[in-house]
């Protein structure tokens, strides 16, 4: 037998926990109306606000966090989390700018969707099952990298569904880009020291396998909700 | 840094246990998508669970549109007459006693004014929503059409100018026809307004290209209601005797 019955009935209950939670959180994700009609009516530069939008999106931002778990889900030292994650960076940063700027409009399903793949990649890699099933393991830094240009892509969707004021757009742009850095330092933090704390319990390898799997479903969700999207709102 | 990768993970586990680990999320994944996430996010519910669990309520409650304040009743012109009017059209067939026709009653709702005409085309940017609504009095009717170059979400709705009790003040609306998820590419009516208040269309533009938008409008309103960008704006209408095409040339002839 592959899995423990108590393997198994630990995924099935984690995985109705966040069926649970989905559909609700699942409207929390886009900036929200609220704050969607302020985006529309600033007529200038917001610092302070875009700052605060761009941390918001990225605490509540379940996609960006189920792909961040599952990179520093075996990072152990804090020197190898800065090293993946400032590549995390370096990726979305690009695109996002590259994106509004440059007024590139991808399609925020498709977009969405490579993002819920990109879980469903991470947790597989966790998983090993690039070495044992391909036979090789893939360069997991350039993954980072790849995904988070994909990442990026994603917030850019987000800021473009509004119609962003001329005035100030560079300016609001990078606030609402150093916001999403921060956002993802405070997320990060506290999933770092939740993962440390469980590291040093005698059940975290037995139990790191069915939680990767329990990403993967999320990241098979999220693909699905994604495509559906596409096809419906089309 | 692929042996230490291996190393602080443990044994590498077999290719069963990952395929059967792949296997069942996405199967775990598939069934949470079809049983809740379809049902509540696009009201698609094919296993009937959605309904069974109310989520496909959530799906239509979605989010609600930005909706205006009041617009202050300085920008209408004065009400022309305040008669009480019958709020909806009610055929009832009266047989005559002497065998002549029997009469009809019921069947329209006199206005004390001609009818105003409005006619407009609207570019909603991508994710950019807009409403048109129209000023009308209870009872007083409708014909419309509008038509967008893409589908877009929309709701049909009414903001009576008196509202019920314990609303006051509030921005309460009616809601007519909310179709937020599939939404259409058109709509065509006779609407009789059942309150006196301002009457017509949220729609949204989800899409990341422009969506253009025609609407066509005759009816009984003073002025137009447009919110725009968070601005309230009163419009005003086209004087329908006013409009171009009383032809000069012949009438054509259609069959």
């Amino acid at each position: 037998m592959a899995l423990t019955k108590r393997q198994l009935a630990a995924a099935l209950t984690a995985i109705v926990l966040i069926a649970l939670l989905l559909p609700a959180e699942a409207l929390a994700h886009n900036v929200s109306k609220r704050d969607a009609a302020f985006v529309v009516a600033n007529q200038g530069r917001a610092i302070g606000a875009f700052l605060y939008l761009g941390a918001k999106h990225m605490v509540t931002g379940y996609d960006h966090l189920l792909f961040l778990v599952g990179v520093i889900f075996f990072l152990y030292r804090v020197k190898d989390v800065v090293q993946y994650v400032s590549l995390f960076t370096i990726g979305h940063s690009a695109t996002l700018l590259l994106g509004v700027l440059g007024g590139i409009h991808a399609n925020s399903y498709v977009v969405d969707a490579i993002i819920g793949f990109s879980v469903v990649y991470k947790a597989f890699d966790n998983m090993n099952g690039f070495q044992r099933v391909c036979g090789f393991q893939p360069n997991t830094k350039i993954a980072v990298l790849t995904f988070g240009l994909f990442h990026g892509f994603g917030l850019a969707t987000k800021l473009q569904e509004f119609s962003l004021s001329q005035n100030g757009l560079v300016t609001n742009i990078v606030s609402f880009n150093v916001g999403v850095e921060i956002g993802q330092i405070l997320a990060l933090t506290a999933v770092f020291i939740g993962l440390s704390y469980w590291r040093t319990r005698a059940g975290f390898l037995r139990h790191a396998f069915v939680t990767n799997t329990v990403l993967m479903a999320g990241g098979f969700l999220l693909v699905g909700y994604q495509l559906t999207g596409y096809v419906v709102m089309r | 840094m692929s042996a230490r990768h291996t190393d602080i993970q443990g044994d590498v586990p077999s290719l069963g246990k990952i395929v059967t680990a792949t296997l069942i999320a996405l199967l775990a994944a598939v069934a949470i998508l079809i049983a809740f996430v379809l049902p509540a996010e696009y009201g698609i519910d094919p296993l009937r669970t959605g309904q069974a669990l109310g989520l496909t309520d959530l799906s239509n409650a979605g989010e609600q549109p930005v909706r205006p304040a009041a617009v202050s009743n300085a920008a209408a012109p004065a009400p022309a007459v305040t008669q009480e009017m019958a709020a909806s059209i009610n055929p009832v067939l009266v047989p005559s006693p002497t065998g002549d026709a029997p009469a009809m009653k019921g069947t329209f709702i006199a206005q004390p004014n001609r009818f105003q005409f409005d006619s407009r085309e609207i570019t909603l940017a991508p994710g950019e929503g807009m409403e048109i609504k129209y000023n009308m009095k209870k009872g007083a009717g409708l014909v419309y059409s509008w038509t967008t170059s893409a589908t877009v979400p929309y709701e049909f709705h009414g903001e009576p100018d008196v509202k019920p009790a314990g609303k006051e003040g509030t921005d309460y609306y009616e809601s007519y026809e909310l179709n937020d998820n599939a939404g259409r590419n058109q709509g065509h009516g006779t609407f009789v307004a059942p309150s006196t208040g301002i009457h017509g269309w949220f729609w949204e533009n989800k899409s990341a290209t422009k969506v253009t938008l025609k609407l066509v409008s005759a009816g009984f309103f003073d002025w137009v209601s447009q919110n725009r960008n968070n601005k309230h704006t009163a419009l005003k209408p086209m004087d329908a005797y006013a409009l171009p095409g009383h032809p000069a040339i012949p009438d054509e002839v259609l069959r």
